[in-house]
């Protein structure tokens, strides 16, 4: 008999995310089955993981893994740039069930979902963070914001301050700034609220939807 | 000079900014480097923008207060006065930029040594005001016959100067304040695009609702603008 997939749901206030992560697990269909995308709507569909992907999302102990279902008691995964060792302690405590990082290969994640459905707590190998983008998409990429740019222009485009933004992207104030620069430069503002009025009118207001696959 | 404590606190929160590609505190410090060359006793320099309504100061430190002291009297001039005078004000100088009271010694040292002279420059872009440099100087007249130069300096509409329009140095103040505006501002920028969006209206419009809905309400606009982003996103 043959195995049955990892029935999976993915999560993420980002509708573009979702998609773009669900892009990149189809050729594995076989072996884990998208079925459900959310983005701040509880998954209600029976599943196996629920792959809550941290793009501008709170971290660690913040997340509500509890919150993120309906129903059903499903294996939450974070799926994120952030391999902090603390992070990640404090994620599994917080009852996460896995923690994968972003940069690995679409294989890999689909290992390291299968070996957590399996009931193994999977963490990060190294505490290296991954660099590249090339994991899914993100709002911006078509104007050459990286995904981490991507990222704090979201969180810009929710208010938060830059100490806030270092709170939730689990990253330093430089690192902010220097991202900040870097995107007001390539989507050609010079202010907060110019970034605000530019990021909204391009989709990176937060999405309320859920698709539902078979 | 320097970035004031509240500038500083403004930029940490919500900058950087960019002033035609280059960070903008940066280039203000390059810029009042460059008018001090020109105008010794500049100790004191703010813009005020228009988008975001904010403003950035940035004053002589202690140093550079000494400092200007030591030209003024190898170039003569207004080393007579201060020769006749004998006043020498002593600072308790701290290690921390951040001091508030470092730059207190100074504002009400600068505010009893007198702000002799500003000089206002507007900024534009195309014919439109899109902010204001504010100019101080310890010594009466220090822009009079330097005004064109220090406008080529800044890249300012000179024809719009005026002199010795703020001499109580009210944008010390402003700047301060700047931490607090800039939140606001950025929280009703999110808040009118999220309503315009929602509405389908343009974003200006939407800011125009969240003023009036305040104002009808009897509530502050950041407490209606709280209430929009919580109910709409």
């Amino acid at each position: 008999m043959s195995k049955q997939p990892v029935r999976v749901a993915i999560v993420n206030d980002y509708e573009i995310v979702v998609a773009g992560t669900a892009a990149v697990l189809a050729p594995f269909a076989e072996r884990v089955s998208v079925v459900e995308l959310d983005s701040r709507r509880p998954v209600v569909s029976d599943v196996d993981v629920v792959l809550y992907d941290s793009f501008g999302q709170v971290q660690g102990s913040d997340v509500d893994v509890d919150a993120l279902l309906a129903h059903g008691t499903a294996r939450v995964v974070i799926f994120s740039w952030n391999t902090d060792p603390d992070l990640v302690r404090r994620s599994i405590a917080a009852g996460a069930g896995g923690y994968v990082s972003k940069g690995v290969d679409a294989e890999q994640l689909v290992d390291a979902i299968e070996r957590i459905h399996a009931g193994e707590v999977v963490t990060p190998a190294g505490a290296g963070q991954p660099d590249g983008d090339a994991f899914g998409r993100w709002p911006g990429e078509e104007h050459g914001l990286s995904a981490r740019e991507s990222e704090v222009l979201g969180l810009i485009c929710q208010g938060l301050s830059n100490e806030e933004i270092t709170r939730r992207a689990w990253i330093g104030m430089n690192t902010v700034k220097t991202h900040i620069r870097n995107l007001y430069r390539k989507i050609g503002v010079e202010s907060r609220t110019q970034a605000v009025l530019w990021g909204t009118e391009q989709g990176f207001k937060p999405d309320r939807s859920r698709t539902l696959r078979p | 000079m320097e970035p004031t404590p509240g500038t500083i606190r403004a930029d940490d929160a919500f900058g950087p900014f960019l002033l035609h590609g280059k960070d903008l505190l940066a280039r203000l410090q390059e810029l009042g480097g460059r008018v001090q060359l020109v105008v010794p006793a500049c100790t004191g320099l703010s813009v005020s923008l228009t988008d975001p309504v904010v403003t950035f100061t940035l004053a002589s430190t202690d140093t550079d207060v000494a400092l200007l002291d030591g030209v003024q009297y190898a170039a003569g001039g207004p080393c007579v006065h201060a020769v006749e005078v004998d006043e020498t004000v002593h600072f308790d100088v701290a290690e921390n930029v951040l001091d508030e009271g470092r730059w207190h010694h100074f504002a009400r040292a600068a505010a009893s040594r007198g702000v002799a002279s500003t000089l206002s420059l507007p900024m534009l872009d195309g014919t439109r005001v899109v902010g204001v440099f504010n100019l101080y100087a310890s010594t009466p007249d220090a822009f009079a016959t330097t005004a064109a130069e220090v406008s080529s300096i800044l890249g300012t509409w000179l024809e719009g100067a005026v002199l010795n329009a703020d001499l109580t140095w009210s944008t010390r103040e402003a700047a301060a304040r700047a931490e607090a505006t800039l939140g606001g501002a950025t929280r009703l920028a999110v808040a009118a695009t999220l309503l315009a969006g929602d509405l389908d209206i343009p974003v200006a419009a939407g800011s125009e609702r969240l003023l009036d809905a305040a104002l009808r309400a009897g509530v502050s606009l950041d407490e209606m603008v709280g209430c929009v982003i919580d109910l709409l996103t």
